[in-house]
């Protein structure tokens, strides 16, 4: 690396052309939403800037904070579960033979490249009341009816009379799938990148002194591959937060996340500045877990971005 | 049979294609210190893995304490190991790597702390116990990682490679001081190595491994002296080697005609070849005597030219040609002090040997 | 075959499994297993009822192209995939030269605020994709920008974001393939009397060859795939292929949606598997040069 000093005329024309869309297509157009953030409404379209914090706290609206409350709680959720299946998954890939690694990494990593829209698309017609996930639970009813019967169990209908499709769409656990669903990937890679990374001998070493595999587990690889767990969950919990096509389509009426709310704001309800204000809240929870994941790799002396 | 701690029988491991371990009996005894050598690649951590239960072997059984250890999972072996890398838990303090095994193992809470206390006086780091892995030198962690696995009470120690990341001197002082401590605690040791220096100085017996076999399994002086084979005697130490042909076995003695060296009249060996087979002599270089003048009656000796002398401070190694072809090595101990080197290059000498000192080896 | 099949699977060898043999255990192969049939498990029924006879996507009645052939005489799915198609050639020139200098600035240069400049470059990537398709939204609204410039200048906001998320993307892949350039043949080259452009021309150029591709063939995709951003962009007028395709699924499930849906999968996939292919093999190059 050298000083700019010494060629700028080749530094002036390797930065100018980037700089300037970095600065006119994106920070001004944030930087405008900002501004919206802490302005009032004017008309149907006009909006002025007067510095106010109306917006944000019309977030905190009971109607809104629940909206709120529940973005938190089903992208926690969507989180938790992608790192509780995640570890497994790297666990099996990383100690996956040579020959069969780079096959399971390609698996997981396929779906990152199909559209998500499309994906979540997919879902509807597996979960939906006349779905496959249906069609299987039926072939298991009718297979356990007829058990039932076969042994003379059959007139106390302990599984019901009838088969009735499971309401698997259209609700908040639908929701969670499907972040679950678009978003696990993004779990896989920085707990594998870990998991790979560590030295097989310190996991030998627990059990040459005693411990179990679970005791293996969180008293020695959990403590030492965490912080790809927690670049994993900031790399999820972040687009789970700020969904909002995936609520849209398998969502119920009171499956509304905060993107949802924000896309009415611009597009139908235009109240641009409270759009704006809910946007940065999302921003602001963006930069927090950034953060927070630079703080712990600094602590741990790795890279902030090394996931 | 009665004292082995452990019992390892036809025991056969394979990775694949690879066959890592192939066919090995090996019966260790209980208190001893003991040695698997061999070049890299030669089985030994294998079979090191296998004593702790990280692989399992494809044939045979592994008996220790005379119980089948087929199956046992490491964590329910009566052994423990010191790792190559040590594997001295990072986000641990000493104390707490110390006591992991303990704790893990439901010992009561008021006996950890004076057991691991008292390992860790055991390997000089007393004092040490708040400390964190990554605040200990290479040195401090090998202790931790001994101190680790002996506050186990195991019936086997497994060392892999203890010593090949410490720096020449620091070496030289552990390698006595595993010695020491292994007489203190009176636990059978079971180390796997390289360096044969390591394994000869610290051992009480030796299994010298080559791609996958035991090659032979003895005290470090019987397998520098009589190894028995031609890998054996090349692998431990420095051997000169000159290839012949047996002309005669009888009760008096053995008689070899050996390439550049011409006949030779030998002591009676009855495991050497048949008359007329192929045979290697062998003579270790400090059994060379270098003399100006002629060497005494009974003495097999031939002229030889020097072509470079390698002074290393306590002995020098002399390289000569013998008249009729092949190259010598001998080593002259340097036992008086002198400002010049004893023998020069170029100048013609005569190299003696005892006739017992040469070793025939069979194919 | 079959002999093969299961010993791929890593069953029927004889060989007992060791204690760190996660990936043999039978209950790991279950998770995996289970994780694998979720991930992909929908995305095969939807192909395979794009070739379903039958409207409603729920027996299998007989093989069919019909929904493709269909899909191809829909006016307004051709329109899409015209201007998705568009937009993405265009994206993918600018952001690979974009993405390039901006690599190429911070493998060389040392100037003030470049902490701040790395942040800000990494920005585009990792914020909610609402917030920037809002943002451009705003922004477009903000400047006036007309709504009614004839095709295919009417593209040119969507191309503006969607270089806007996508150069950055290509400046990481750039960046980690000049990571492993031995900075002795860029001196070589000069020592030999080349000047600034020669050595980038001759030197560097050539070796940042397959990362340029892959670069570009993500940045493609990228474009090709992006429905928020272009969500918030497109106007009546310049709808795009996932736009198309998220209006008609909100309606209705229909085969034709499968079909239009398989034709972006299918290109999407292969043009990635066809980057990291090259990214591969241009770091196995690198690594051995």
């Amino acid at each position: 690396m050298e000083n700019w000093r010494k060629h700028p005329l080749v530094f002036w024309a390797f930065s100018l052309p980037p700089s300037f869309w970095l600065v006119f297509f994106f920070l001004v157009p944030l930087t405008l939403v900002w501004g919206y953030s802490f302005s009032e409404k004017r008309g149907i379209i006009g909006t002025e800037l007067t510095f106010t914090l109306d917006n944000y706290l019309r977030a905190l609206e009971p109607i809104y904070l629940e909206i709120l409350w529940k973005s938190l709680g089903m992208a926690a959720a969507a989180t938790a579960i992608c790192l509780v299946v995640g570890y497994p998954v790297a666990f099996a890939i990383a100690f996956a033979s040579e020959r069969l690694k780079p096959w399971l990494l390609l698996l997981v990593i396929l779906p990152f490249w199909i559209n998500i829209l499309i994906r979540t698309y997919a879902l509807i017609a597996v979960f939906r009341t006349r779905g496959y996930a249906n069609f299987a639970y039926e072939d298991l009813w009718n297979a356990a009816n007829w058990v039932l019967n076969t042994v003379g169990l059959g007139q106390l209908q302990l599984i019901g009379e009838r088969f009735e499709p499971m309401a698997l769409l259209y609700n908040n656990a639908a929701v969670v799938a499907g972040i679950v669903y678009a978003f696990f990937p993004f779990m896989v890679l920085p707990l594998y990148a870990n998991i790979e990374k560590l030295d097989r001998s310190f996991m030998e070493a627990s059990l040459d002194l005693g411990a179990g595999h679970w005791r293996t587990f969180f008293s020695v690889v959990f403590p030492l591959t965490w912080h790809g767990a927690l670049s994993g969950i900031v790399i999820v919990f972040i687009p789970a937060l700020g969904a909002f096509f995936i609520p849209e389509l398998l969502g119920g009426t009171d499956s509304q996340m905060i993107g949802n709310v924000i896309e009415r704001q611009f597009k139908s309800a235009n109240d641009w500045p409270f759009g704006a204000a809910l946007s940065f809240l999302l921003m602001y929870a963006t930069f927090f877990a950034l953060a927070l994941r630079a703080l712990v790799a600094g602590r741990k002396g790795g890279g902030a971005l090394d996931a | 049979m009665s004292d082995a701690i452990i019992s390892i029988q036809g025991v056969t491991k394979r990775f694949g294609e690879v066959t890592a371990v192939e066919r090995v009996d090996l019966d260790i005894r209980a208190g001893e210190f003991f040695a698997l050598l061999g070049p890299s690649g030669c089985g030994k951590t294998t079979l090191l893995r296998m004593l702790a239960g990280f692989e399992q072997p494809s044939e045979g059984r592994i008996l220790i304490g005379g119980q089948d250890m087929t199956g046992v999972q490491p964590n329910h072996r009566p052994v423990n190991m010191v790792f190559q890398s040590y594997a001295v838990f990072p986000h641990m303090t000493v104390f707490d790597n110390v006591a992991y095994g303990l704790k893990v193992a439901h010992t009561p809470r008021g006996e950890i702390a004076p057991r691991v206390k008292e390992a860790l006086a055991m390997v000089q780091l007393s004092g040490y116990e708040a400390r964190k892995p990554d605040q200990l030198s290479g040195g401090q962690r090998q202790r931790v990682a001994l101190a680790r696995a002996l506050v186990k009470r195991p019936k086997v120690l497994l060392l892999d490679e203890p010593l090949s990341a410490l720096d020449a001197k620091l070496r030289e002082a552990m390698q006595i001081e595993l010695v020491r401590l292994q007489q203190t605690v009176g636990i059978t040791f079971v180390i796997v190595t390289h360096d044969q220096d390591e394994a000869l100085s610290m051992a009480d017996r030796i299994a010298v491994m080559e791609s996958g076999h035991v090659r032979q399994v003895a005290s470090p002086q019987t397998l520098y002296e009589f190894p028995s084979g031609r890998f054996v005697a090349d692998f431990i130490g420095k051997m000169n080697l000159f290839e012949g042909k047996v002309v005669a076995r009888e009760a008096a003695g053995l008689s070899v005609e050996v390439e550049g060296l011409g006949r030779l009249e030998l002591p009676a060996d009855e495991r050497a070849p048949a008359p007329g087979r192929a045979v290697g002599i062998a003579v270790r270089p400090e059994k060379v005597e270098l003399t100006r003048s002629a060497p005494p009656e009974g003495s097999v000796a031939r002229r030889g030219t020097v072509t470079q002398v390698a002074y290393y401070g306590d002995v020098s190694y002399v390289f000569l040609d013998l008249e009729d072809g092949p190259a010598l090595n001998a080593n002259v101990i340097n036992d008086e002090r002198a400002a010049e080197p004893h023998f020069v290059k170029g100048e013609t000498l005569w190299a003696a040997w005892n006739p017992r000192d040469f070793l025939v080896l069979g194919e | 075959m079959a002999g093969r099949l299961t010993s791929l699977l890593g069953f029927g060898r004889d060989e007992p499994i060791g204690p760190l043999d996660y990936g043999r255990r039978w209950w790991m192969r279950l998770i995996v297993g289970l994780t694998f049939v979720f991930l992909y498990a929908p995305i095969v029924v939807l192909i395979a009822y794009s070739f379903n006879d039958s409207r409603r996507n729920i027996v299998w009645v007989r093989f069919t192209t019909d929904w493709y052939v269909k899909a191809i005489h829909d006016q307004s799915l051709l329109v899409a995939f015209g201007n998705s198609l568009t937009i993405a050639i265009i994206n993918t020139l600018l952001s690979t030269v974009l993405g390039t200098l901006t690599a190429l600035l911070l493998w060389r240069f040392r100037f003030p605020l470049r902490p701040v400049y790395e942040g800000a470059i990494a920005l585009p990537i990792v914020i909610p994709e609402i917030c920037m398709g809002v943002a451009m939204m705003a922004f477009f609204a903000w400047i006036g920008w007309p709504n009614d410039l004839p095709w295919p200048i009417s593209l040119s906001n969507i191309v503006i974001a969607h270089v806007a998320f996508s150069f950055p993307f290509v400046a990481v892949i750039i960046r980690a393939r000049l990571a492993g350039f031995n900075r002795e043949l860029e001196d070589a080259a000069k020592d030999l009397g080349a000047t600034e452009w020669r050595t980038l021309l001759d030197i560097i150029v050539p070796y940042l060859k397959p990362a340029l591709v892959a670069g570009a063939l993500i940045s493609f995709t990228l474009s090709l795939d992006d429905f928020v951003i272009t969500f918030f962009t497109a106007g009546p007028d310049t709808i795009t292929l996932p736009v198309k395709i998220f209006s008609m699924v909100r309606f209705s499930v229909t085969p034709e949606v499968n079909a239009a849906s398989t034709v972006l999968v299918v290109i999407t996939v292969v043009t990635t598997v066809l980057a990291l292919r090259l990214q591969n093999a241009g770091q196995k190059a690198g690594s051995s040069g």
